[in-house]
Formats: structure tokens, sequence, C-alpha cells
């Protein structure tokens, strides 16, 4: 098409003002759709962690509290639960597994969690995928063992039978150390994508040694001490766990159990679906989600009024312009064709280039965001929905360029072919 | 002389001689011409006018008498409010807007006084310009020469423009003398039937201005093309096949003390 | 022959339509989940025996706790492998990553208070939808299309229920 070569020439006659106009439109469409990316993977990720549990059981206090320290490792428990409420409902007939887990401890800012090999065994993810050794195994019956989640190993650079210490509370920073129970890396988990990566695993005897000596929340000196050695020959059956993951023999029992639960007389327990849990927190993020979408809805558009203004302004200067095709034979709709096809120009370079700037910004930010928030961003192809985002922006584009359009249209017909100004 | 194709026009065959007694086709045919700009007194009121294929003629019309408006009604650009205008015999107000640009551009082409160039195109492709606007001078063009690129590199070449480099540079990079030439060629692709120039020479110093107008004089003969020269510089005329006043024209004209630009 | 003409094409209507019927999904009710003549439970009201201690907030921990009244509802067979359609609402169990809920428990209310059992066994039906559905609102009811089937397991551990692959979810609009 000629009108085509014709605007793009004259873009690229005015070249510096269009680049900054499709500059601010790239800026705005990769903010767009960064945000859409985030959010989206934000979900996928959430609704990935944990898959074929039924029930998840914790001391009473929120529902959407319990699944966050409980699954995702984010915020903590108020309270712990009795080691037999745990026994109560592991042997309940309605009840097929039960995995325990006990929270509270770190190691250089990752959690570590308490369980046993049920954890292994039962504990699903994604589509329902059971976990994976990359490498040694569970730990077995010397409670100073651990497991290592992916992203530990990699991070921190562990392998197979090095040593660490355990640190007392979640901070990135402990002070207090359980230094005299050191634990030994058996076992390397794959990477599931899920927080799990990020998770230091020990028995629920490891837990309860490196805090038998512990009073009132201090670890013991002098005499009060108990050595490694001899916390291997103590009873380590914990007295308490922080929840309970439950999977059913029949889904449809889950209301009545979870009911049952809830009203247990002899503690205080509350008894979340993590489907409905899950649902619930996503709901509390629906309005921050929605109202950072329209705000860079409102940047986007901010964008393309700048390429607006640039075009009027434009306009003026190439009257002249105008009045010499008029008089090689352009008729008023090639005019305003012209600066149509020439706000479309803008509009494609600069939705391209902010497909660009997004996949840059992935790319550079990717391991990043994964570490710090274990969120994963993929370097994927737009989703559909990003597509019909970007077809809505270029249709936006094409209703501001017919506004210089028109006014064009008018002035050529009124200027016809004089050009003199 | 090349030969003509038929063209979209009312029926009577053109005739391709120059002698005035033959009952042929005027070229221009300004029949009762009245405009007047909107709220405005009558700017113009010719009762003729009249423009024989192949003829050359020099209008003398300074700025303010309405020769800007005057070439503005020719190209179909304003509508008269009276009179006809018929162009190949083709009655101007009988076209749409459309129509009338149309066939402006298969019909027409103009050299403005200056500014003429689209100065971010290329000297070639701002002479190809009225053949991407219009299929038959394309044709033409390319029937003539082989090819519209050939057309306009022949033309600019006859003009004087030989170097292959200068005619690839930007259009802003020539000199005022090499733009209108450039402008003559882009006129004369295509060959059209009628050239329009509108003070072409103004810009040009004293020298180049002779030059310009035998250059333009050869091509429009070459093509068969009529010219129609708007200017107010007395001295030229006598070049030219036929002049006239627009001043003594247009009875609506302003007496003689009017302002010269 | 005016009378003829609507006659027959009634007739006509009524043999293509017929197979149409068959092939509609029943539109079930809750209550038709429970078979007739099943034993009358006596309804457990409020969970307060002593109106006494109606102030008293632990009172609720103290009762009989509110366990499935039933724990084996019994089912209607002859739902099994028939094509139905419910109307319920949706408690999601599996979430697939783009959002879609693809396993799900369908109950006859939701958000219910406390003061109430949760709904017996022969009220929910478990499903499952390969497609699933993206629910925004957990209030919102939706339509389940499918072929029920009705499992008895003799065992004790298991609760009987209903179960559905579900073929077409779409939102329950109050006409």
């Amino acid at each position: 098409m000629y009108l085509l070569r014709l605007a793009l020439a004259s873009l690229a006659n005015r070249r510096f003002t269009a680049f900054l106009t499709a500059f601010a439109i790239a800026l705005s469409v990769c903010l767009l759709l960064a945000v859409e990316r985030v959010r989206t993977e934000a979900r996928a990720s959430f609704a990935s962690t944990i898959s074929g549990t039924d029930l998840i059981v914790g001391a009473r206090s929120g529902s959407v509290n319990l699944l966050l320290y409980s699954v995702f490792r984010i915020g903590n428990a108020t309270n712990n639960i009795r080691w037999e409420s745990y026994e109560h409902y592991a042997r309940d007939k309605r009840v097929k597994w039960a995995i325990p887990i006990s929270l509270g401890d770190s190691h250089r800012g990752y959690r570590v969690m308490g369980t046993n090999s049920s954890y292994f065994e039962h504990y699903q993810y994604g589509r329902k995928q059971n976990l994976q050794l990359a490498e040694g195994r569970a730990f077995a019956s010397d409670p100073f063992e651990v497991v290592l989640g992916a992203e530990v190993a990699q991070a921190l650079h562990y392998k197979l039978g090095d040593k660490l210490v355990l640190a007392h509370g979640v901070a990135a920073i402990s002070l207090v150390k359980h230094d005299d129970k050191p634990f030994t890396v058996v076992g390397v988990l794959q990477r599931t994508g899920t927080p799990v990566d990020r998770t230091l695993h020990i028995s629920l005897g490891g837990m309860e040694a490196i805090h038998i000596d512990w009073h009132n929340g201090v670890p013991a000196r002098g005499a009060g001490r108990i050595s490694a050695e001899q916390a291997r020959n103590l009873d380590l059956t914990p007295k308490a766990i922080t929840a309970v993951l439950l999977g059913l023999n029949n889904k449809i029992s889950t209301f009545s159990l979870q009911r049952e639960i809830n009203e247990y007389r002899n503690e205080p327990l509350l008894a979340i679906l993590p489907g409905v849990a899950l649902q619930e927190l996503w709901s509390l993020m629906g309005t921050a989600e929605q109202a950072l979408f329209v705000v860079s809805l409102f940047v986007v558009l901010t964008g393309l009024i700048g390429m607006l203004t640039a075009i009027l302004t434009s306009l003026n200067e190439r009257r002249r312009e105008m009045a010499i095709l008029r008089s090689v034979g352009a008729r008023p709709w090639h005019i305003a064709g012209l600066l149509v096809l020439e706000a479309l120009a803008l509009a494609v370079v600069g939705i391209a280039a902010g497909l660009g700037l997004l996949y840059l910004g992935i790319a550079i930010a990717q391991g990043y965001v994964q570490a710090n928030y274990g969120l994963f961003l993929p370097l994927a192809w737009p989703s559909a929905h990003e597509w019909s985002l970007l077809a809505i922006i270029l249709g936006a584009a094409l209703l501001m360029g017919s506004v210089p359009a028109w006014r064009a249209y008018r002035q050529s017909l009124a200027d016809g072919l004089s050009i003199h100004l | 002389m090349a030969s003509r194709e038929l063209k979209p026009l009312p029926p009577t065959p053109l005739s391709l001689s120059e002698s005035p007694f033959t009952m042929s086709q005027a070229l221009i045919e300004l029949t009762d011409l009245g405009f007047a700009w909107p709220g405005q007194a009558p700017l113009l009121d010719i009762p003729a006018l009249r423009l024989e294929a192949g003829e050359s003629l020099f209008l003398k019309g300074p700025s303010g008498s309405g020769k800007t408006t005057l070439l503005g009604l020719l190209g179909g650009v304003q509508q008269p409010n009276r009179g006809s205008i018929r162009l190949l015999g083709q009655d101007l107000s009988e076209l749409k807007q459309a129509a009338r640009d149309r066939f402006r551009v298969d019909h027409t082409g103009y050299i403005f006084q200056q500014f003429n160039l689209l100065p971010f195109l290329s000297v070639r492709e701002n002479v190809e310009l009225p053949c991407r606007f219009s299929r038959s001078r394309a044709q033409r063009a390319a029937e003539r020469h082989g090819s519209i690129d050939q057309a306009a590199v022949s033309l600019l070449a006859h003009l004087g423009l030989k170097d292959p480099a200068l005619i690839a540079r930007r259009a802003d990079s020539l000199s005022i003398g090499q733009q209108q030439r450039v402008a003559a060629a882009r006129a004369l692709i295509g060959q059209p039937e009628l050239v329009i120039a509108d003070e072409p020479t103004s810009a040009l110093d004293a020298d180049a201005r002779e030059a310009f107008i035998r250059l333009l004089f050869a091509e429009c003969r070459d093509a068969g093309s009529s010219l129609l020269f708007v200017s107010h510089d007395q001295s030229l005329a006598t070049l030219f096949d036929r002049q006239l006043s627009l001043a003594e024209l247009n009875r609506a004209a302003l007496p003689a003390n009017d302002l010269e630009a | 022959m005016r009378l003829v003409m609507p006659r027959v094409l009634l007739s006509i209507m009524l043999l293509v339509a017929t197979p149409l019927w068959a092939a509609e999904p029943r539109t079930l009710e809750w209550p038709q989940l429970i078979p007739a003549g099943a034993p009358i439970v006596q309804p457990q009201t409020a969970p307060l025996h002593d109106l006494s201690q109606l102030s008293d907030a632990l009172a609720a921990e103290s009762a009989p706790a509110a366990h499935q009244q039933v724990p084996n509802a019994p089912v209607v067979k002859a739902l099994d492998g028939q094509q139905v359609k419910l109307p319920g609402y949706i408690v999601p169990l599996e979430v697939s990553e783009e959002g879609r809920t693809t396993e799900f428990l369908l109950v006859p209310y939701y958000g219910a208070c406390i003061h109430v059992p949760p709904p017996p066994s022969n009220q929910i039906v478990h499903i499952v939808s390969e497609m699933g559905v993206r629910v925004e609102d957990l209030y919102q009811p939706y339509w389940i299309e499918g072929r029920m089937q009705v499992k008895n397991t003799s065992s004790e551990l298991a609760d009987a229920g209903y179960q559905m692959e579900a073929e077409k979810i779409y939102a329950y609009e109050l006409e």
C-alpha cells in the first residue's frame, strides 16, 4: 500500500517525536502486560501449590491465615495443636492419610518444617503430582537428618552429606541458633515450583530434639543442656504440632468431618477446605488486583493520548505536505487514511516494543523474583487474554488516529491546492 | 505523437490539431464563471476563457487578483457559484468531489511557486507521485517509457538532472532551481493534457528563469500538453502563444492600483 | 381441512420432540436425592440444651458435637446412570493452574450458619469436570448436567454417595 509507505516516510522525517511517542506506548503496554502476567502467575502458583488434600487442620485462627502458613509458609500460626488431637483424627475411619507438620524454625531465611514420612508419600501439588527426590532419600530413624527443597539446595549450594545448623524463628538473620545439634543433608527434592522448594524438611523427632532442652523459650545452659547424642536416645514424640493435612477416603464426608473437627471439644481446632480458603484468599486480593489493572489501563490511555497530541501538533506543520499530496491527486480520504495509518504504525511499533520490553524484563528479573517471592514468571507467548488486551489497545489507537484524520480531512478540503499559508 | 487511449470522458473525440479554426475540443472552456468566497464580495466574474489543446497561455495575475481561486476552480477544488468549467469537454460540476479529484490528477499537472516537493521522499519518488494516485497517468508513463521509473528518469534527464546520485537524494537537499525542475518533471509525468504553472519562476533568479521556461515548453510540446502559466512577470509573456490579463478578463477585478505581492 | 392440519402438525412435532425429550437431562431437585421412606431423622436443632447457659460462650463447645447425623445416608439407586441436571453451590476441591475448578462438591446451600449441621451425604454430590469451571464467586449457584452415578460401598469406612462427571456447567440465573 503506497499510503503506508508515505505514512512511514513521513514519520521517519519526524523520527525523534515518533520515537518518543512509540516509546511511551511501549512502556505503558509493558506495564499493563507485566501487571497482568504477575497476577495470573501468582494465581496459578497459588493454585498449583496444593492438590489432593481434603482438609487442613490447625489451631483455631482464621481460614485464610491457616492456609497461608501451613501451605504457603507465609505468616505464622497463633497456636499449636496437641499431638493427641492429631492421633485422634489420624485414626478416624474416614481419614485415608494424615500428614502432621510443625513449623517455627528457619535456616538462613528458609523455613524449616517438621513432618513424617507420610509427607513424602501423600503430599501432592499441581495436578496430583507427588514429591520426587532428586537425590538421596527421605529422613529415617536418626532425628538429625534434613531433606532440602530444590531452591534451598541450589541457592545455598548444599549437597548430600553437608551439615547445617537450624535457627530459631523465621527471620533471615537469626540470632539464636541450635548449633549444638547440626543436621545432615540426606536428600534433595526435585523442583516443584511451589513453596516446597524453599523449605527444609526434618522429622518431627528432629524438631522435638532441638527444642528438648529449651525451657520458657530459652535454650538451656550448663547442666541443663542435652547433647545431640543424648537426645537421640530420648523419646522424641512431639507433644504439639502446628497443623495436619488430611486426605479422606470419600470426599463426600468432607463437610461432616470438617464440622466435627471444628466442634471438637478437647481443643479449639479449625478445619478448612483448601479450595474454599484459596477462593477466599483470591477474593481478598481481587480488589487490589482490579485497582492495579485499572491504573495500568489509565497509563496506557495516557500513552495513547500522548500519541494523539503528537500527531495533532504535527498537523499544522504538515499542511504544506498535504496540499502537495492533494495537488498530485490524493483525495481527502487519502489524507485522512494517511494519518490513521500513522497512528496505527506508531501503535504497532509501540506494542511490539512493549512486548519486547516485557520479555527483556522477565528474562532479567526471573531469577530474582523466583528466589525472593517464589513466583515463576514464564517467558511464554502472550495468552489469549493478553492478545485481546493488545487488540483493544490497537483499536483505541485507531480511534485516536481518527481524530487528527478527521481534522486533516476537513483541512485539506478547505485548503485545496494552495500552499501559500 | 504518443497515442492516447480512451479516457472515461464524454464521447466527443479529441482533436490533436492546434489550428484555432477547427471546431475542436477546447482543453479549458470557461463560460460565465462567477465565484465569491462565502460572506465576501464576488471575486471572479469571467464571461469566457478558452485554452486549446497544445496551446501555451500566459495569464497575468498578481496576487490577490483571484488567480489562486481561479486555479482552484480549474482544478475542481472549489465549485463556481455560477457558470460552467469544462475540462476536456467534461463539466466539472457534474462530478462529485472524489471524481473531480481523480479527474484533476488524470489530466492536470501542477507546478507551484515553491515547496512543490515532499521533503522526505527522494527526487525520483517525488516525480512518480502522480502515477501513484492516477492509474491512467501511470499507464501512459509506462507505455511511453517502459516503466514509471524510466519515465521519471527520462523526464529528469530532459530537464537537466541526469546524475543518478542526485535523483536518489532527498528532495529537500536540492537547490531551488533544481527543485523547480523536479516539480516540472512531476507535473509532466504520464503526459497530462494540461500543465498549470503558478508563478513557477518567481523564486528563481533571472538567468534561470528563461532557461526553465524553455525546458518547460520543450517538454510540453513533446508530450502534447497545454500550458497555463500564471505570473505577474510581464517580461516572460512574449515567450508564449497567447497572453491574457486576469484583470481584464475578470469583470469583478479591483481597479488597477491594487496590491501586488 | 382446517382442523386436520394443526393436528397433523402437532403429531409430527410430538414425534420429533419425544426423542429430544429422552435426551433432555432430567432436572433434579435436592429432595429427590433422598429416597422416599428413609428413616426420619430427628432434627438436631440448637446445640444448646440448657437455655440458662445461653450467655455462656463455651456452652456450644460443651454441647454434643453436631457430627454428621446419618453417616451412611441412604441413596436413591434408581438415579444411577441417569442424565440429570441439578443446581447447587460449588465447593472447590481441586483448582487447576489456570484457575479452573476441576473437582468439587455440589451442595444445596452454602455458607450456612453454624447452628445447623452440614448437609448429609445424600445431599452432596462429588463432581469431577475435565474442563473445569472458573469460580469467581462462591455464592454463585450453578447448573450441573451429567450422568449421575450412585455408589453404595459396603465397607463401613466410606460414606455412600452421589458422584458425577459434569458435562455442562453454567451459571444459575434467577429468571
